[in-house]
């Protein structure tokens, strides 16, 4: 079943999505929402172009492979741990930037927890990713 | 409002128990899905206090209200429903792929099969 | 570290000895002679020491081995150096025995380890004042005389005589930590030393703690009814035999009710049973050796009967009896080892070890005849050898009525008797000048081999000669040191005519012509046959173990999921009821803060009760489905009402992404079936009403129970101050427990690759052709 109307769709819906996904994984630290949240909303960025039966775009970002998401994310994850262990402090020890105001977002923290939290956002992606595409190669069996 | 979630929990339990207890492939994959619903809210019971007010703190970063929800349960919650997620897909797919294989649903036939 | 060095030195020397072995056997063989000298002199001199009167050394390495249940700290008494100087004396002997034993041969590079690590832990048993400390050294020499015993491991009866030991004494190692913790929790000491000024001061022991241990000394010395392992361990190699049987592990046991002998003392009851134990023994031995024709058997058969003995004497409880135990156990341990040693000779030279086939050898080999004839005399209590002193003092034995010492002097008597017909047949039978020469072969044995029993036949006469002056001192510490009392006793080796000098006399007389008498042996009779049922009940124990086990893992393994969910939950329901039934509930909390439930709320558990009942009769797997997104969407709901969005936000979406799923593969899954007969349904939905019940009241109980103080006020003070986060759930996942959800992601790459790795099996299969 493939649907020109839906793959059409895909391409305007899927980077909405995408950037509420990151909306949400940027507010959850003050308002509900958070990596995992945010990781499965960003996922059906993706699930879109699966609906429309015409597969993934074969270029640009939406054409990522499940496993990059997840080692990046891992890694991502890992990595924000070090800075604590650097400084002797023991692994996955906060660091935070000096806050700052900017226009529409108000002040802005940034700290190694959001750099855990993105980690937390792209493995969950990955995950959501390697499963749909897994069954969907399984059907083509 | 927590004795209504205590037997709620209860009749969760309840069913997932039976369910786990049939031969029939098909349920036990339900029963162990109920499970996780079961355990999670075992977990949220467990809050002190049980509070209908957001655990989010004020612009301040002081409590809105007095009694405002317990965080940690939920947290583990959060967590828990996630990996639950992940192992109950791989639960499905396992079981799918050894029923595609055994050709049969009925859990003791399959432990046969692993014997054989 | 006087008293443990050179424990540890002989573990050093066991680790290393297959290497050193293989490489230079010669100055291995020195260097362990050397250092089993300087180890023996060392343990004489500190006994010479305490035998003089100084104080005992002590040595308490709390620093070294600091540990709440075990102790490193030694203490030298008499009892434990004598038996100290016995243990590295023989072990002397036995050392340069087995060199010339095994020769250069493969076994004789790994023969040493066990040999070494034995001796090591044998020394840390009479040594160790920490009772957890000796249970683990008694628990080495177990395990180092298996591997002793089962030597020739390529033979099943080895193998099988290995085991009967380290079973039985390993069972009695274990009643005998359960007496020492139960006695070690009573008193609030593990300390041997401590127990036995409580003992003496009249604290009260637990019966039960004080037939544990005896049970564990009982087991290890072989005394009644479990004496069957010691014959069988007949099948190690001779060496082993020797130093196993004489002065070392069968003797762990009679050290044991030695070094706490206050302790048995205090209870008439146990002292009866030991007493009693010891001559079933003794008599055992004697009756069971009476057919053996096996020279190493007879000699096991002999020890047991003066294992039986010395219990028996032991038992007894007086000082003059604890005397004649020493006595008796100084003596035996130096002619029997020195007797195994010559009958392991006889057997290397001729080819047998079977009587019947031997005679006339001192033509062939005059020195170990001679050796022979000095153990042999010692043995059978010839004046003025070592062994005449146990015997004529245990003539010289008096009980508080006069019946009853005539009844002793008898029951001893016969005994001695007896015996004396088993050793002249081990030690003049295969000799005797006057007989032709009877035996398959005689080929040179290694010198080495002789040192051993000639040495020993040499302390006999010495030590008899000189034990007037010489053990005196010592035999009087090591009495007074178990009862009490007599340290200033001299020994003497004439006491006038007396009827112990009599009695002596007849024995020797008595015996000469019961063994020229009796000389059909071999074959069974009733009373042998009938004391086989200890062995017997050993056997069909470990069958009935196996049987048993078999039974037990069919029952519990079966593979069947339903049986151990049956079990799983049958077993919490019983274990969580009972302990309500015992400890009472506390309903009465329950429902005191009850408040109303709002519409919406008692609409949305309504509707998830729906749910469950769907998901639970439903044959239909899309209403299945149904009822479980209704259940998730439930939950979900209920989350947002109760103060957690985060949580409602997540599980509405995972809820949709499992129903989508499931309708996704649900077409490759089975249909639902009722596979279970009713009655079955029945019985595992009472159960699920159980367990549901039970987890209802225990979510209940839950409330009013907080065992710690909660952490969530800090968790919500800390939130912004040091995590500058409001959303206080996310600042736990994300900051606080981090490392948990680092985890929890690992989990969910895991389960993704998990599918992954199901799914190209599968493709594999499929591009093969097989079935999927």
């Amino acid at each position: 079943m493939k649907s020109h109307l839906l793959l059409v769709a895909s391409r305007f819906l899927s980077w909405p999505f995408f950037i509420l996904s990151i909306w949400i994984l940027y507010r959850g630290h003050n308002l509900p929402g958070g990596g995992f949240i945010g990781g499965l909303v960003g996922a059906s960025g993706f699930l879109f172009y699966d609906l429309s039966g015409y597969g993934r775009p074969k270029q640009g970002f939406f054409s990522l492979k499940p496993f990059s998401f997840l080692t990046a994310g891992l890694g991502t994850a890992v990595l924000s741990g070090l800075p604590g262990l650097l400084a002797g402090k023991g692994f996955m020890t906060a660091f935070w930037l000096p806050g700052f105001k900017l226009p529409l977002l108000g002040s802005v923290h940034l700290g190694t927890p959001l750099v855990f939290d993105i980690g937390v956002y792209l493995t969950v992606i990955g995950f959501i990713l390697l499963l749909a595409d897994t069954l969907a190669e399984e059907e083509k069996l | 409002m927590i004795t209504v979630l205590c037997i709620l929990i209860g009749l969760i339990f309840a069913g997932a128990t039976f369910c786990l207890l049939r031969r029939s492939l098909m349920r036990v994959l339900i029963g162990i899905l109920l499970l996780g619903h079961g355990v999670n809210l075992l977990l949220l019971a467990s809050s002190d206090p049980i509070s209908r007010n957001v655990a989010i703190l004020g612009e301040d970063g002081l409590p809105t209200a007095a009694g405002s929800a317990d965080p940690l349960p939920q947290a583990l919650i959060l967590t828990a429903i996630v990996i639950g997620f992940g192992l109950s897909v791989f639960t499905l797919v396992l079981a799918r792929s050894a029923y595609m294989r055994g050709g049969s649903d009925d859990m003791r036939e399959l432990e046969r099969e692993e014997e054989v | 570290m006087t008293l443990s060095a050179p424990i540890l030195f002989l573990l050093l020397l066991a680790v290393v000895s297959p290497w050193w072995v293989a490489r230079s056997r010669m100055s291995f063989v020195v260097a362990g002679g050397l250092l089993h000298l300087g180890i023996a002199g060392h343990y004489i001199l500190l006994l010479s020491g305490v035998a003089g009167g100084g104080g005992m050394p002590a040595e308490n390495g709390a620093d070294f081995f600091p540990t709440d249940l075990i102790e490193w700290s030694f203490l030298g008494t008499a009892w434990g150096l004598m038996f100290a100087a016995l243990v590295s004396g023989i072990g002397l002997l036995v050392f340069l025995y087995s060199a010339g034993y095994f020769g250069a041969t493969p076994k004789g590079i790994r023969f040493f380890l066990p040999l070494l690590a034995f001796e090591a832990a044998m020394l840390g048993v009479v040594l160790a004042d920490h009772s957890i400390l000796l249970f683990l050294f008694w628990e080495l020499t177990s395990i180092s005389s298996f591997f002793l015993i089962g030597f020739l491991h390529s033979e099943t009866t080895s193998r099988w005589n290995a085991q009967q030991a380290l079973l039985v004494t390993g069972t009695g190692g274990m009643c005998l930590l359960a007496g020492f913790l139960m006695v070690g929790t009573e008193w609030g000491t593990h300390s041997l030393e401590a127990w036995r000024g409580m003992a003496v001061a009249g604290r009260e022991i637990p019966m039960v703690a004080l037939a544990l241990m005896l049970a564990g000394a009982a087991t290890k010395s072989a005394l009644f009814p479990f004496f069957f392992w010691l014959p069988n361990a007949m099948s190690a190699p001779t060496p082993v035999s020797s130093y196993l049987h004489s002065a070392t592990m069968v003797k762990a046991g009679i050290f044991l009710i030695g070094a706490l002998f206050p302790l048995f003392a205090s209870s008439a009851g146990i002292m009866g049973v030991i007493v009693g134990m010891g001559a079933a023994t003794a008599v055992t031995g004697l009756a069971l050796g009476w057919v053996q024709t096996d020279l190493k058997k007879i000699l096991a058969y002999t020890t047991l009967s003066v294992l039986g003995l010395l219990a028996f004497l032991l038992g007894l409880g007086t000082v003059e009896s604890v005397r004649v135990a020493v006595l008796l156990l100084l003596g035996h341990a130096c002619y029997k080892a020195g007797l195994f040693m010559a009958a392991g000779a006889v057997d290397k030279a001729t080819g047998t070890r079977d009587l019947r086939a031997l005679a006339g050898l001192a033509k062939a080999m005059p020195a170990l005849w001679i050796v022979c004839l000095l153990l042999g005399l010692s043995a059978v209590g010839f004046p003025p050898l070592l062994g005449f002193l146990g015997k004529e003092y245990g003539y010289g034995l008096a009980l508080p009525n006069k019946g009853l010492s005539l009844g002793l002097s008898a029951f001893l008597f016969l005994a001695n008797l007896t015996m004396m017909v088993l050793i002249l047949r081990v030690a003049v039978k295969p000799f005797r000048p006057d007989a032709a020469l009877e035996a398959p072969g005689v080929k040179a044995i290694p010198k080495l081999m002789m040192l051993g029993p000639a040495v020993l036949a040499l302390a006999g006469v010495f030590l008899g000669l000189t034990s007037p002056f010489l053990l005196s001192p010592m035999v009087g510490a090591v009495v007074s040191g178990i009862a009490g009392d007599g340290a200033d006793y001299k020994l003497a080796l004439w006491h006038g005519f007396k009827p112990a000098l009599y009695m002596s006399v007849a024995t020797l007389v008595g015996g000469w012509f019961l063994y020229k008498v009796a000389v059909t042996y071999g074959k069974q009779n009733v009373v042998t046959r009938r004391l086989g049922f200890a062995e017997n009940t050993y056997t069909a124990m470990v069958k009935g173990l196996m049987v048993g086990a078999a039974a037990t893992t069919g029952f519990l393994q079966s593979g069947d999921l339903r049986r151990y969910l049956h079990l799983f939950f049958g077993g919490i329901l019983l274990l969580v009821v009972g302990n309500w039934w015992v400890s009472g509930f506390g309903v009465a909390r329950l429902f005191a803060s009850m408040e109303p439930v709002p519409l919406l709320e008692a609409l949305l558990v309504a509707a998830m009760a729906f749910g469950i009942l769907l998901v639970v009769l439903t044959m239909s797997r899309i209403t299945a489905v149904l009822g479980l997104a209704i259940i998730g969407l439930g939950m979900a709901f209920l989350f947002a009402r109760l103060g957690a969005p985060d949580l409602a936000l997540t599980l509405m979406l995972v809820e949709s992404l499992t129903v989508v799923l499931f309708i996704y593969i649900v077409h490759g899954l089975p249909k639902i079936r009722n596979i279970t007969k009713p009655p079955g349904r029945i019985f595992d939905a009472c159960l699920s009403l159980g367990v549901g019940g039970v987890m209802a009241l225990l979510a209940m109980k839950a409330q009013s129970v907080q065992l710690h103080p909660s952490i969530s006020g800090t968790l919500n003070e800390w939130s912004y101050t040091l995590a500058k986060g409001k959303n206080v759930v996310n600042v736990i996942l994300v900051d606080f427990r981090a490392l948990d959800t680092m985890g929890e992601i690992t989990v969910i790459a895991l389960a993704a690759l998990g599918v992954r790795l199901v799914w190209l099996r599968k493709s594999e299969m499929k591009a093969k052709g097989g079935k999927p």
